[in-house]
C-alpha cells in the first residue's frame, strides 16, 4: 500500500537528512520508525504525507505516485496525517473545524453529522464540541485533531509521535484506536521514540540512526540481529554501532 | 471555486466571529487615523508656538462695530479675542511683541491711516461719501493684521482668519455703517454670499485638494497594514501552528488553498479601506473649526463615478499587497523573521505617504505603471479631478499582472519545497 524506494532529503549541499531509506507498508499493518531525535523521522513522516518533496527516491501510495503532481491531490483523500506539531486554530470549536473539513474532503452533508456523532463519541468529544480549542485539555486536542485527520476515512495514516505530552489514559486510548484502525486493514505508519507504543503495536519497525535505516524487522527480528534480549537494548546497540559522531 | 470560497468564509468567518479582531481590522485603524489627523494641526501649533492652537486674536483699538460683530457671531467661530488699546500696546516691548507673535497669536489692528482714530467714524463717511454719489471718496480706515512671518503656519492661519472673520466683518460693516448706500442694495450683487451650492463647491475644492495630499496615502498605508496584520494571521501564523500543513494534506490545491485566502484578504481589506474612506468623509465634515492646518477641511466630497473609481482600484491594489505579504511570508522560515520582513513595506507605505503629503505636483506618466505606487497616485488624481481612463485602466492592470507574476512565483516555490 505504501512503498517507499531509495528516499534522499537534502536542505543543502552539505547536509543530507534523508539517506536512502526504503521500505514497504502493507494494509493491516502498523510500521513503526524509531530513532532518536535528530535522526530524520519528522522529515521522512512529512514526506511520506507529501508535505516535502524527496531530493531523490520514489514513493507510492495506493498505487499512486506521490512525485507526480497530478497525483497529489488523489493521494491527500487517501492518507490521514497527524502530528503533535498541529494546533489547531484557538477560537475555533470542534464542531466548526470538523464541519470545515469536511467541507473540504467533499465529504456529503447529509453523512457529515453521522461521522461527527460517530467520531467525537468515539473519543468523548462531545461535550465539547462547541467549547474553544483554546478551552480544550492537551489530551483533548489532540483526540480532536485525530478526529479531523481521518474525517475521510483514509486507508492510509500516518501518525507522528502521536502520544508525545499525552498522560497514560489518553495514550492507551489513542494505542487502542491504533490497533482498532488495523483491525480495520489500514495501513499504518507511526514514528516513536516510546519503546512501549512500537513494541506493543508495530508489525515491523525500522530503526532510523542518522537518516538512515540501521536496521529494521520485527521486535523479535531486531533482538536477534543485535544479540540482546531487550528491545531497548537493540536499540541501543544499533545506536552506538551506526550512529557517527 | 466551490473550495477557493469554502477557504474564503472560512477565513471570514473567523474574523467576523470575533469581534476583537474585526473591530482592529475594520475600525482601530482608520479611528486611529482620525485621531491623528486631528491631533496634526494640535501638533503642529505646539512645534511652532509651543502651545496647543487656542487661535488668540488680540484687538488693537477695536471699534464698536467690531465688538458687536463679534457678539453677533459668538460660538461659531474657535478664535479666543482679547482687547488693548493702542495706548497699551505701545507699552509693549519689542520682545514681548515678538514673543505674542512666536506664541501663535494674530494682532489685528484698526486704526485711520496708520494712526490710533475713530475706525467706525471714517467708514461711515466713507459710505457716507460713496451714497451722495461721490465716486472719488476714499477711506483711511486700514485693519491691519500681524502674524510671525518666520512661523509657516502663520500665514494660512491669518489668510483664514481674513476669510472667515474679517471678509464677513466688511458685509457687518456695510449693513450696519453703509446708511443711506447699503439700502441702496449694494450687498445684492453679491452672488456666492447666497447660493449654497456655490458655497459648497468653493468648500469642496479646498478640501479635496487637501484631501489629495493626504488620504491616499493613508488608504494604501492603511490597506498594507490590514493585509500584513491578515496575511500574518492567515499564512504565517498558521504555518508556525502547523495548521496550514493540515490544510495543504485535504484534496484542495494550494493554488486554491493561496485563492481562498487571499480573496478573504481581499474582501477584508476593501471593506476596510471603504470604512477608512467613510470615517475621513466624517471627519471632513465634522471638521467645523476648519482650522488652516487641518489635513481634512470642511467639506471634502466625492461624486458617484469617483467613489467608484476608489472601490475599483482598492480590489487590485489589495490583491497585489496580499500577494507581495504571501511571498515574504513563504520566503522566510521563522515567524520572527517573517513579521520583520514584513514591516518593510509598511516603513516603505510611511515614507511615501509622508513624502506625497508635501508634494505639489502632478504625477509623471512612469509613475501609473510602479505597482502600488500607482494606486497612491490614481486616488491623488480622483481626489484633484484628474482622472482619466487610460490611467485607471493601466494602474489596474499593473497590479493585477503583478500580483499574479507574484503569486505563481510563490506557489511555484512553495510546491518545490
Amino acid at each position: 500500500m505504501i512503498k517507499v524506494t531509495d528516499i534522499h532529503k537534502s536542505y543543502n549541499k552539505d547536509t543530507e537528512t534523508v539517506k536512502g531509506v526504503s521500505f514497504e507498508v502493507k494494509e493491516g499493518t502498523v510500521f513503526g520508525l524509531l530513532g532518536p531525535n535528530g535522526a530524520g523521522k519528522t522529515t521522512l513522516m512529512q514526506i511520506i504525507a507529501t508535505l516535502l518533496k524527496p531530493s531523490s527516491g520514489t514513493l507510492e501510495i495506493c498505487g499512486l505516485s506521490a512525485t507526480s503532481e497530478k497525483d497529489i491531490l488523489e493521494i491527500h483523500k487517501k492518507i490521514g496525517f497527524l502530528t503533535t506539531e498541529v494546533k489547531l486554530d484557538p477560537l475555533s470549536t470542534p464542531n466548526k473545524l470538523y464541519d470545515f473539513f469536511a467541507k473540504l474532503y467533499d465529504i456529503p452533508d447529509e453523512e457529515i453529522e453521522t461521522r461527527k456523532k460517530t467520531s467525537f463519541d468515539r473519543f468523548g468529544i462531545g461535550p465539547f464540541a462547541d467549547k474553544k480549542i483554546v478551552e480544550l485539555s492537551t489530551g483533548m486536542k489532540q483526540k480532536v485533531s485525530i478526529a479531523i485527520s481521518l474525517i475521510h476515512e483514509p486507508p492510509v495514516v500516518i501518525f507522528d509521535e502521536p502520544t508525545n505530552g499525552l498522560d497514560i489514559l489518553t495514550s492507551k486510548q489513542v494505542s487502542d484506536y491504533l490497533l482498532e484502525l488495523k483491525q480495520k486493514g489500514r495501513a499504518i505508519i507511526l514514528s516513536t521514540h516510546i519503546f512501549s507504543v512500537a513494541e506493543s503495536l508495530c508489525d515491523d519497525i525500522a530503526v532510523l540512526i542518522d537518516g538512515r535505516i540501521a536496521a529494521q524487522g520485527s521486535v523479535k527480528e531486531l533482538m536477534t540481529q543485535t544479540n540482546t534480549n531487550s528491545f531497548e537494548d537493540a536499540f541501543f546497540k544499533l545506536y552506538v554501532d551506526n550512529h557517527k559522531e | 471555486m466551490g473550495k477557493i470560497l469554502t477557504i474564503a468564509l472560512w477565513e471570514l468567518k473567523k474574523i467576523f466571529g470575533n469581534w476583537k479582531k474585526a473591530l482592529a481590522v475594520f475600525l482601530l485603524p482608520a479611528a486611529l487615523m482620525m485621531a491623528a489627523l486631528n491631533l496634526f494641526p494640535m501638533l503642529i501649533d505646539y512645534l511652532t508656538t509651543g502651545s496647543f492652537g487656542g487661535h488668540k486674536i488680540l484687538l488693537i483699538d477695536a471699534p464698536d462695530s467690531f465688538n458687536s460683530y463679534i457678539d453677533s457671531i459668538d460660538g461659531t467661530t474657535v478664535y479666543k479675542f482679547s482687547n488693548i488699546t493702542s495706548k497699551e500696546y505701545s507699552k509693549y516691548s519689542d520682545d514681548e511683541i515678538k514673543s505674542l507673535l512666536k506664541k501663535g497669536t494674530i494682532l489685528v489692528d484698526f486704526n485711520v491711516d496708520f494712526k490710533p482714530g475713530d475706525f467706525d467714524k471714517e467708514v461711515s463717511a466713507f459710505y457716507g461719501g460713496l451714497a451722495s454719489g461721490d465716486l472719488d471718496t476714499s477711506s483711511d480706515a486700514i485693519v491691519f493684521i500681524g502674524y510671525d512671518q518666520e512661523n509657516p503656519g502663520m500665514e494660512p492661519k491669518a489668510e483664514q482668519f481674513t476669510e472667515t472673520i474679517m471678509d464677513p466683518y466688511e458685509d457687518y460693516l456695510l449693513e450696519n455703517l453703509g446708511g443711506d448706500y447699503a439700502s441702496q442694495g449694494a450687498q445684492l450683487f453679491s452672488v456666492n454670499a447666497f447660493n449654497p451650492v456655490n458655497k459648497i463647491l468653493d468648500y469642496r475644492s479646498v478640501a479635496n485638494a487637501s484631501a489629495s495630499r493626504v488620504i491616499p496615502g493613508i488608504m494604501v498605508l492603511l490597506m498594507y497594514y490590514c493585509t500584513y496584520a491578515l496575511a500574518s494571521d492567515m499564512f504565517a501564523l498558521e504555518k508556525e501552528r502547523g495548521f496550514y500543513n493540515k490544510l495543504i494534506l485535504t484534496p484542495v490545491s494550494r493554488k486554491n488553498i493561496f485563492l481562498g485566502k487571499l480573496f478573504a484578504i481581499n474582501a477584508i481589506v476593501t471593506i476596510s479601506a471603504l470604512i477608512t474612506f467613510f470615517m475621513m468623509f466624517i471627519s471632513s465634515w465634522l471638521n467645523h473649526s476648519n482650522d488652516a492646518m487641518s489635513l481634512l477641511p470642511f467639506g471634502m466630497f466625492l461624486t458617484p463615478g469617483q467613489l467608484l473609481i476608489v472601490i475599483f482600484e482598492t480590489v487590485p491594489c489589495a490583491f497585489l499587497m496580499g500577494s507581495i505579504a504571501i511571498n515574504i511570508i513563504f520566503d522566510s522560515n521563522k515567524l520572527q523573521d517573517t513579521i520583520t520582513f514584513l514591516q518593510f513595506p509598511l516603513v516603505l507605505f510611511l515614507f511615501e505617504f509622508f513624502i506625497h503629503m508635501f508634494r505639489y505636483t502632478r504625477p509623471l506618466w512612469l509613475e501609473y505603471v510602479v505597482p502600488l505606487h500607482n494606486t497612491l497616485q490614481i486616488f491623488r488624481d480622483v481626489f484633484s479631478s484628474e482622472e482619466g481612463f487610460v490611467s485607471v485602466i493601466i494602474v489596474a492592470a499593473v497590479n493585477i499582472y503583478i500580483g499574479f507574476i507574484i503569486l505563481r512565483k510563490t506557489l511555484r516555490k512553495e510546491l518545490s519545497r
